[in-house]
C-alpha cells in the first residue's frame, strides 16, 4: 500500500498565523501583569489592539491564499 | 519581479520538525545574547529560516513560540515583543520566499535593512508605550543619551535601537541562510537563494556577521560619542 504523506499549503501555512495570534493573546495578561503593574489595563489594551491588527492580517492571508 | 516558484505544499513532518527547532535555536541566540549584555538580540535566527522554509505565517508562529518560551525562561518583557519577530517573519518570508530577493547576496542586504527598520518601527512603541523607554537591554544606555541630547521618547526609542536592529537582521539573514543552505534541497526548492558553489556556507555565515558587526561598532564608536 503507498504511502501518503499529509502536506500542508499556504492556506494552512496562514492558519498559523491566526493559531499564532492565539497563543499570543491567551499569554499576553500573564505577561502584563509582571511587567507593569501600575497601569496593566493600558498596557493590556494596546497590546490587544496590535495583536487584533495582526490577526487581521492572517485573516486576509487566509482569504489569498490558493493551494 | 519573479514569482514564487517555491513548491506550494510542504510535508507536515517539515513543519512539525523545523517549527520547535528553530523556535528552540531562537531562545538559545536569545540567551545567549541575555547573557553576554550583547547590544543585538539574536532571537530571530530560526525565525528567518522557518520563514523562507516554510512561509510567512509559519515564521511568525515560530517567531511568538520563542517570545512566549523566552518570557518563561529568559526575561518576561520578551511577550510583547512577539509581535517584532512577527514583522521579521513577514518580511523574510514574503520577500526571499514569495517574491524572489534571495537571489544575490545584495538583495539580502537590502532585505536585512529593510526588516531591520520594520522590526524597529514595531519595536519602537512596544519600549515608549509598555516600558515607558527602559527594557534592561543594552540599548537603554544609549536610548538616554538621545532623551538627553533633547530628543522625544518615541525618536530616541527609534534612533537608540535602529543600527543594532539592523546588525541584528543582517547577521540573522545570512547565518539563516548558511542554515538554509545546509538543510535538505527538498527544502528549499523554488526557493531563489545565492548558488550554492557561488560562496562556501561559512563565508556567507561570516560575511553577514562582518556586516552586522559594522553596524554595532558604528553605534558604539561613532553615534555614542557624538551624543556626548
Amino acid at each position: 500500500m503507498a504511502n501518503k504523506q499529509m502536506t500542508v499549503g499556504p492556506k494552512e501555512g496562514a492558519v498559523a498565523g491566526v493559531l499564532a495570534m492565539g497563543i499570543f493573546t491567551v499569554f499576553i495578561p500573564m505577561g502584563v501583569i509582571n511587567f507593569n503593574p501600575a497601569d496593566p489595563f493600558l498596557t493590556l489594551w494596546a497590546m490587544n489592539v496590535l495583536v487584533g491588527c495582526f490577526t487581521i492580517g492572517s485573516g486576509i492571508a487566509v482569504l489569498r491564499a490558493k493551494d | 519581479m519573479s514569482g514564487a516558484k517555491a513548491a506550494s505544499r510542504i510535508p507536515l513532518s517539515y513543519v512539525a520538525v523545523l517549527v520547535p527547532v528553530m523556535g528552540a535555536l531562537n531562545v538559545v541566540g536569545g540567551s545567549i545574547n541575555n547573557a553576554l549584555k550583547l547590544p543585538i538580540f539574536l532571537d530571530m535566527i530560526g525565525t528567518m529560516v522557518a520563514a523562507v522554509a516554510l512561509g510567512p505565517w509559519w515564521g511568525a508562529l515560530t517567531g511568538i513560540i520563542t517570545n512566549v518560551a523566552g518570557a518563561f525562561t529568559i526575561n518576561p518583557t520578551m511577550i510583547p515583543f512577539s509581535l517584532c519577530n512577527v514583522v521579521g517573519a513577514l518580511v523574510w518570508g514574503y520577500m526571499i520566499r514569495n517574491n524572489g530577493w534571495g537571489r544575490t547576496p545584495g538583495r539580502l542586504i537590502v532585505v536585512g535593512i529593510v526588516c531591520g527598520i520594520l522590526v524597529q518601527m514595531m519595536a519602537t512603541p512596544i519600549v515608549v508605550f509598555v516600558f515607558g523607554g527602559a527594557t534592561g537591554h543594552s540599548s537603554d544606555a544609549l536610548l538616554a543619551a538621545f532623551a538627553a541630547a533633547g530628543n522625544s521618547l518615541l525618536v530616541s526609542s527609534f534612533a537608540s535601537g535602529i543600527t543594532g536592529s539592523i546588525a541584528d537582521k543582517m547577521i540573522a539573514t545570512f547565518v539563516g541562510l548558511a542554515i538554509l543552505r545546509a538543510l535538505p534541497s527538498g527544502l528549499t526548492a523554488g526557493i531563489e537563494l545565492p548558488k550554492r558553489d557561488a560562496t562556501g556556507n561559512l563565508v556567507l555565515a561570516v560575511g553577514g556577521v562582518l556586516v552586522g558587526v559594522v553596524f554595532i561598532l558604528i553605534t558604539i564608536f561613532v553615534v555614542k560619542p557624538a551624543l556626548g
